[in-house]
This record gives C-alpha cells, structure tokens and sequence, in this order.
C-alpha cells in the first residue's frame, strides 16, 4: 500500500489548499453544539427521569456526539483534563468500576453537589462511568443514591460539554480561524493551524486502529473480546461508524484536495462496517469472526495511509519532530 | 603591492590565532543566550544561536541531525554532539563557524548526547555508555585541543545527561538505567530489570551520593536534569513500564535529603503520556519546568513539586530558564516565554527545534 501510494503521489503531485476557518464552521463548531445539547438533554432528562431506560437513549445521543468530535486532542477541551474525565477509556486498572461500587457501597454524599462530583477520580466521571451505572448488572439495583449518582455524573459531563462548548464559540474557534494573524498568541503561523487539524485527522485514525480495533483483537491466541470499548453497551463497532464518519467530514472540510485513494478508503470501511454484524466485537473470540474485524482494521490502515500521502502537503516536514522522536 | 598584500594578510592570520582568538567572547558571537540544533526546511541539520528574545544571532551547518550539547561558560565555543547513539562530537567555533576538533567516543562506547564544562571552562565532560554492557563513564577533556584526559564511572548504566553544578565541584549524572542496542529503534534491553539513579560526583569521579527512586518506579529512566543555585537537582523521568500506570515525571532532590516527586491527578498525568523530555529551572528559581512534547504540554512546579500549572504546545521540548519564568521551542518553529499561565510567543522560525536549549 505505502509503495502504491508513494506512486500515486509522484504521479498526481497534488497541491492540497486548506481551509481551516470551513473546518471550524462546518464541522468543529457544529459538532461541539451537539455535543452540549445533547449531554445537556441526557441530564435534563435524568433530573426528570432517572431510570435506566430512560437514561439509555439519551446517554446513547450524547455519546454519539462526542465520538463524532472526540479526535480533536487540542483547545479547550484538554484544558484541566476535560478530554480524559469526558472519556476515561482504557482504564487498565478498572479505577473507575472500583469507584463507582465503593460509592455505592457508602453511599458516599461527595456527589451531592457539582462540585464534589468534580472532585471524583476521572475515572469514575464520564461517559464510561455512566455506561457502568447504566449496563453492568452490578448497578442495576442502586435504589435512590443509584439515581443520585447518574444524575450526578449526567450533570457533571453536560457541565463540561458546555463549558468547553463555550470556549470554543466565544473565542477559540475564532482563534484557530486566524491561524498565524499577528496578535495570534497560539497558531504562530497558518500552517500551525492546518497541522492541528490534520493530525487530529491521522491519530483518530490512530485510536481507532490500535485502541477501539486493537485491543479487542489483541493476538491470535488469546484475543480479548472485553477489552472492546464499549461492550456492555454493545456500541464497539458502531463508535467506528461515528467516528471515521466525524473524521471523514472534518477531512472534507479542511481541505480542497483531490484525495481519491482516501475516499476510495473511506468507502471501502463504510461498506465493510455495512457487512458486519458484531457490535460488541464479542466475535474477535472465534477465527472467522476475528478475521472480519481485522479486515476492517486495516481497511482503516489503508485510509491512515492514503491520507497521509494524498494530504501531504497539509502536513509538513516538520510535524511531530520532538513528539515522534524519544530521548 | 602583491607582496605587502599577502605579508599583511598572513600578519593579520598570525594575529587572529596568537591574540584575537583568546579574547573572543561570546559577544563576538552576537551574544546568544541560548543555543538550540534544529532541522531546516531542506532537511539539512543546524546549530542556531538565539536572543532572549528569539532572534536568530548566527546559524552554523551540522553534518546530521544534533541533540544536546554544551556551551562553554567564557569563549564562544560549543561542543554538539550527534544523536544517541554517536560516536563523535563537534567543538564548534561560534564566531567563524568553524569546526575547531572532532571528538571520538573512545572504541566500544557511544556518546549519550550531553556534556558539561568545568566552571573555568577547561575540561569538558561527556556521558558515554559503553555498547556491550551499558556501563556508564564520564569522559574527561582537556578543552584547549579537545584532547582526552580519562574516564571515570558514572555510577549506573545509560548515563543521559550530566550537569556541572554551580559549587563548581560536583557532577550531577542521571543514570537513565537502559541497555539500548545500537540498531536503529534503539530497542531497550533490560526494561525488567532497569534501576535508573541520580549520582552526585566530584570532577574527580569519586562517588559523593547516589539516589534511587523506591522499587516501584524502577522504570522511570531519570534522563534529563537542571541545577538551583542552591544544589537542588530537578530531574526529568520517561515512564518504560505499564502504560496504564501513571508515574510521576519530575522529582526534585537535594544532597543529604529525601527526594520530592511530583504527584498528578490523573486526568491531568494522562495528557502528558508518560514522558518529560526538558526539564529547567526558572530565572527566579522558584518553579521547575518539564516539557512532555508527546503530550503537547509543558508543565511547571512550585519547589515543593506542588501546584502544577500546564501550557498547552504542540510540539514543545526545547526549555530553558529565562529572566523571568521559561524560555522554549518546539518542532513547529516557535519560540516563545512561558510563565505563569501564558505562553507568549517571542518569534516563529522556518524550522523545526530539536530535543534541547542551551543557556550560555
């Protein structure tokens, strides 16, 4: 594939213009929007309904959202950790299921107000917190302080997506817009920008090949369906749909190049994520239903590598040099 | 006229080795603060020379790619010394650009990247890692010809950097504790069994103190260090053990005392991604610094190792002190003075800065 590209490329010599500020308007603020309103109605809704039925469509809403924009690892969303306590996954050490029961058990009242809920460990804040509370059968049974706490946590993500929601529309996204004008203090150049963007574009495709693909995969001998993000809640294989369909948009609206190899790619995946039918990746466990998931992993390769060389031009020489590097 | 010509300028040469050369100081060099290697454009490698304020002052050519080096404390020399694992470093002239002497790592060792003048500027020392065992030596320098005095022990495997300190009579080493092979991934060898240290030795090589972290951290390579006026050793660590575990990256430590290592929430530890690459002191000596370039951040510390305040930056690594709080850069060509909570840039290069800063 890399050779065939490296070909493509000599032969098409693309010349990529980018548009930061269509990113920003299309896609970035849009996407963010929907987040707040709907982690917003997933807690309006708990305050007024705090059943788990209840609570599952809208969590399932806001979750949908989230994975849409969840690529882009910069601004205000990593301020203060936001990013991580939104989406505490992988959490090798089951810190947050740990939590969780404890505050059960105790009936801990830290969660009695916004501002002791903030002060929980991460990984008992979140989505997957909340996907804990709403799918594990440990949880099922929690009587009142069961519906305190998905309140809580409800409450404390919406609080979150709001603010970061905020930040972006009263200041960061004109920001990321003026990439590289003169009183700019955090894109020095237009090219800072376009790098921002289009390396959120590569390492969500990164995260989705290594983490929401590879771990569930893991070896052939010992493959590890509960590894799979979200298998509780059976969404592993539909938070791949969100997300190459929140990255091919944000590819789209960032740049005006010719990219078929890429788009060729995409739709290779699309079809691929058609065809299967295993949404919690419980599959991985037998040889042919493993064979089909590493199918689509790399058809998410190949759109990883079409992208890089068809989109080359937006990405510079210069990227990653000390993040890519060790020493 | 031909003859005048020529005599004047041979006097004139005789006159640049014999007198001027001696005098030279950095200010004939156009006063650079700080010293970083970068990657230009066309791929070549380069020595820069920069202002407090970011400007350029003089760009000298390398023949590959740099890491760290050392800046000699009176005249306006330099020693760059290749990427890990090199086996030759360059004293460079910063005036004329030119390339005075040609260090070899002595046969069966390679250079770890970083060196360390004595305080009259007469030796160099260098951390050098012998390639079978990974066995750690200082090699001593005589400077006036960059002749090899000796070695001594580091006192660890995989010496990283090594640091002069400001009594002007002990060596500070960080002992990263990795066996590397000299392949081009640089596997490690003994991540199991690794037990990084920080070293306290005289000039001389002889062992003042060691410093360990406790058993549980015996994965974090201490690799990276900065000095306080006062003898506090800062030092930067990168995590080699489980990735879910989320170690502390800095750790401050002075002789005769009990460590202080810098302990994070998670939710803040987890954006740095287990890896501290620069570590400094600020002008004030009140905060220390670490830049985390794979997380895109630089994070700076009260002298407690408390109240961490974080700086989102694509790409930072360079760091330094400067007169008030940091000076940095970072693989997108920036330079900028981080303090407090704002990053303020100072000047955005065509280039992308390497791994480390040098203050002269």
């Amino acid at each position: 594939m890399k050779y065939i590209m490296s070909c493509i490329a000599a032969l098409t010599a693309s010349t990529a213009s980018a548009d930061v500020a269509r990113a920003v308007d299309d896609y970035i603020l849009p996407g963010y929007a929907t987040f707040a309103q709907t982690a917003t109605t997933l807690s309006e809704g708990a305050t007024s309904d705090c059943t788990i039925a209840a609570m599952r469509p809208a969590w399932h809403d806001a979750f949908d959202a989230w994975i849409n924009i969840s690529h882009l690892h910069f601004g205000p969303i990593e301020q203060d950790g936001r990013a991580v306590i939104i989406a505490f996954w992988p959490d090798g050490r089951s810190a947050g299921v740990r939590t969780l029961a404890r505050l059960v058990a105790t009936q801990d009242d830290v969660i009695s107000t916004p501002e002791g809920t903030a002060q929980l460990s991460a990984a008992a804040r979140g989505f997957y917190a909340l996907e804990y509370l709403l799918f594990d059968p440990q949880f099922d049974d929690t009587g009142a302080y069961g519906c305190a706490l998905r309140r809580a946590l409800a409450a404390d993500l919406a609080n979150i997506a709001t603010q970061v929601t905020d930040a972006w529309q009263t200041g960061y996204g004109a920001t990321l817009r003026n990439a590289g004008a003169p009183d700019n203090q955090i894109y020095l150049t237009e090219r800072e920008g376009v790098q921002a963007l289009f390396t959120s574009l590569l390492a969500g495709l990164e995260f989705d090949i290594d983490n929401r693909l590879g771990r569930p995969l893991d070896t052939f001998e010992r493959p590890r369906p509960t590894r799979a993000e979200n298998w509780r809640s059976e969404r592993s294989q539909h938070n791949i749909l969100i997300s190459l369909q929140g990255l091919k948009s944000l590819k789209d609206t960032l740049s005006d190049a010719q990219t078929p190899v890429t788009d060729a790619a995409f739709a290779r995946a699309f079809a691929k994520l058609e065809q299967l039918d295993d949404p919690a990746f419980a599959n991985v466990a037998d040889p042919q239903g493993r064979f089909k998931v590493e199918v689509l992993q790399q058809t998410l390769r190949d759109i990883a590598v079409a992208a890089e060389v068809e989109l080359s031009d937006l990405l510079g020489v210069q990227a990653g040099f000390n993040a890519a590097d060790g020493d | 006229m031909v003859t005048d010509l020529a005599t004047r300028r041979g006097f004139i040469a005789s006159l640049l080795v014999t007198a001027t050369l001696p005098a030279m100081t950095w200010a004939d060099a156009g006063s650079p603060a700080y010293l970083a290697a970068a990657k230009e454009r066309d791929g070549t490698f380069s020595l820069i020379g920069l202002t407090a304020q970011g400007a350029q002052t003089f760009a000298l050519p390398l023949p590959a790619r740099g890491h760290a080096g050392a800046a000699h404390p009176i005249k306006p020399e330099a020693v760059a010394f290749a990427r890990r694992p090199g086996t030759f470093a360059l004293a460079i002239d910063c005036v004329s650009g030119r390339i005075m002497h040609h260090l070899e790592a002595p046969s069966g060792r390679h250079f770890s990247g970083h060196g360390s003048y004595s305080a009259d500027g007469r030796i160099l020392f260098t951390s050098e890692v012998e390639n079978k065992s990974g066995a750690g030596k200082i090699g001593v320098w005589n400077t006036d010809h960059y002749t090899r005095r000796g070695c001594f022990s580091s006192g660890g495997i995989g010496p990283h950097e090594i640091l002069r300190l400001t009594d002007g009579a002990t060596l500070a080493v960080a002992n990263g504790g990795i066996i590397a092979a000299l392949d081009d991934d640089r596997s490690k060898l003994n991540i199991d069994t690794m037990a990084p240290n920080l070293t306290y030795l005289t000039l001389e090589g002889a062992l003042l103190e060691q410093m360990s972290l406790p058993k549980a951290l015996h994965q974090n390579s201490i690799r990276h260090l900065a000095a306080a006026p006062d003898g506090t050793v800062a030092f930067a660590m990168q995590w080699e053990g489980d990735p879910v575990v989320l170690p502390p990256l800095m750790g401050l430590h002075k002789r005769g005392n009990a460590v202080t290592l810098a302990a994070l929430p998670d939710h803040l530890a987890f954006g740095l991604r287990n890896y501290a690459a620069s570590i400094a002191f600020d002008g004030q000596g009140a905060r220390v610094a670490i830049t985390c370039p794979k997380g895109g951040r630089l994070v700076h510390f009260d002298r407690n190792a408390r109240d961490p305040i974080f700086i989102e930056r694509r790409d930072i690594c360079g760091l330094s002190s400067a007169q008030h709080g940091f000076f940095t850069t970072d693989g997108l060509g920036g330079v900028l003075r981080a303090q407090g909570s704002d990053l303020s840039p100072l000047a955005a290069h065509p280039r992308a800065w390497d791994n480390h800063l040098i203050r002269i």
